[in-house]
């Protein structure tokens, strides 16, 4: 999705792409809020509903310079205003998070919920004995390079990433199927 | 979403984000890709669930062995700070620290280290999912999903029948070699560790070497429940044949056969004999 049509769509007043523009826009901030920033669902949702009205709101008044740039700018906005929002909250806590956050990596919140992760625990467990072990390499060591993962299974490192990467799509599927039940 | 265009270097900054190995700047300009590859997010969210998943795994496995080790630990430790004043009654001291250590072994009942219960939806075995659904389910795998719906909605009689039914009506298909896992499991909890062995062992009689987590979990349960009916030799071969799969289990198999092995009086519970 370019998103630079954003720009382009608010500037030609074309509401119809400025809706489906923001409506793909949404749920993506969401997900950067309570997996980035560990806000909650409730935070998240007003947080990426203020951010998209402040940023139409910049792009209308030609503060954007490069439309290339809109969603670094929004994203931007996003992540300010939520630091924003928690400072007004908890002004005497916040006062070193943003700081902190520059200095180290954050700890990622994963949106699975208890039902999910056990559904995702029985996809794991329904894999062939090799990829569960695999995986579990994988995860248990994360300070070694794929090299090392892919000679460890006697598996070209190209290999080994595409391993990972089939076996994280099939479970994501199986456990996203699984809660449709 | 069955398959998304791939995007390698994409993956790899996913990869090292999980990992924290990115800084806030870097993840936020990962992020920025994120907004325009969504499907990467779902496959994000699904990576950090399974961090999570082995996470609790090596917590859960990390927190017995240390809850075991912690009381050994301490009085080590306190003979090292005051060790002057040890030395002064060194023979007194040595003798209690023994019957401590003594008593820390042989005090943990063996069964308490077993599996207490067996969580139904997790361990349960039901028709494969992950390959195309377009065929049709034969009717042993469907009465095999029967039968997990019914255990895990506590209608355990009813997912003992269906399990029956499929031995009976369909020996010969791999459906039953899962039905008699799932009966071991179900006596398991129950607490009639013999019918379990008996159940368990039909499944190793039957299973094939192309599905060896059946075989690794009739095995590993096998072994508890024979600890829990106190035939500790038959135990340890059990759980030696988990140890020896290499599988999920083998960290637990290894602490187990530790502690069997402290128990039949061959080794030291704190010997390394075997290697892990």
């Amino acid at each position: 999705m370019d998103y630079s049509e954003l720009v382009t769509a608010l500037k030609e007043n074309d509401s119809k792409t400025v809706n489906v523009l923001l409506e793909a826009l949404r749920p993506r901030l969401m997900a950067f809020l309570r997996v980035h920033m560990n806000a909650t669902q409730t935070d998240a949702e007003d947080c990426a509903q203020e951010s998209l009205i402040d940023s139409i709101e910049s792009i209308r008044e030609n503060r954007l310079k490069d439309p290339d740039q809109v969603v670094s700018y929004i994203l931007s906005t996003c992540r300010n205003n939520y630091l924003k929002m928690q400072k007004k909250k908890w002004p005497d806590t916040m006062d070193n998070v943003d700081e902190a956050r520059k200095q180290e990596p954050s700890q990622l919140q994963s949106l699975l919920d208890e039902e999910q992760m056990k559904l995702l625990k029985w996809c794991l467990g329904q894999l062939k004995s090799k990829y569960q072990k695999f995986m579990q390499y994988w995860f248990d060591h994360p300070d070694i390079h794929t090299n090392k993962v892919a000679k460890h299974f006697g598996i070209s490192v190209s290999n080994a990433w595409t391993r990972k990467h089939r076996l994280i799509n099939k479970l994501n599927e199986c456990y996203q199927k699984k809660s449709e039940i | 979403m069955h398959k998304i265009s791939r995007d390698l270097e994409l993956e790899k900054q996913i990869d090292a984000y999980v990992k924290g190995k990115l800084t806030e700047k870097q993840a936020l300009q990962l992020w920025e890709k994120l907004l325009e590859r969504p499907a990467y997010i779902e496959l994000l969210n699904t990576e950090l669930g399974l961090k999570k998943l082995f996470e609790e795994q090596f917590d859960a496995d990390s927190s017995e062995t240390d809850s075991a080790s912690a009381n050994e630990k301490n009085i080590v430790y306190s003979i090292q700070r005051y060790w002057k004043w040890m030395a002064a009654a060194a023979a007194v001291i040595l003798l209690a620290v023994a019957i401590n250590i003594l008593r820390i072994g042989t005090g943990q009942s063996l069964k308490d280290a077993t599996v207490k219960k067996i969580t139904l939806d997790e361990n349960l075995s039901s028709a494969r999912i992950l390959r195309s659904q377009s065929s049709k389910l034969s009717t042993s795998d469907s009465l095999l999903n029967v039968g997990f719906e019914a255990a895990i909605s506590g209608n355990v009689d009813k997912a003992m029948a269906t399990y029956n039914q499929i031995i009976k009506n369909y020996g010969d298909k791999p459906a039953a070699v899962k039905a008699y896992l799932n009966k071991g499991i179900i006596q398991y909890n129950d607490g009639t560790f013999d019918q379990a062995i008996l159940s368990f062992k039909q499944v190793l009689d039957k299973v094939n070497d192309i599905n060896p987590i059946l075989k690794e979990k009739a095995f590993w349960y096998m072994g508890n429940a024979y600890i829990n009916t106190n035939r500790l030799e038959k135990a340890r071969s059990a759980i030696n044949s988990v140890y020896a799969m290499d599988g999920i289990y083998r960290h637990s198999a290894f602490r187990m056969l530790k502690k069997i092995d402290y128990k039949l009086g061959d080794a030291n519970p704190d010997s390394d004999s075997l290697s892990q």
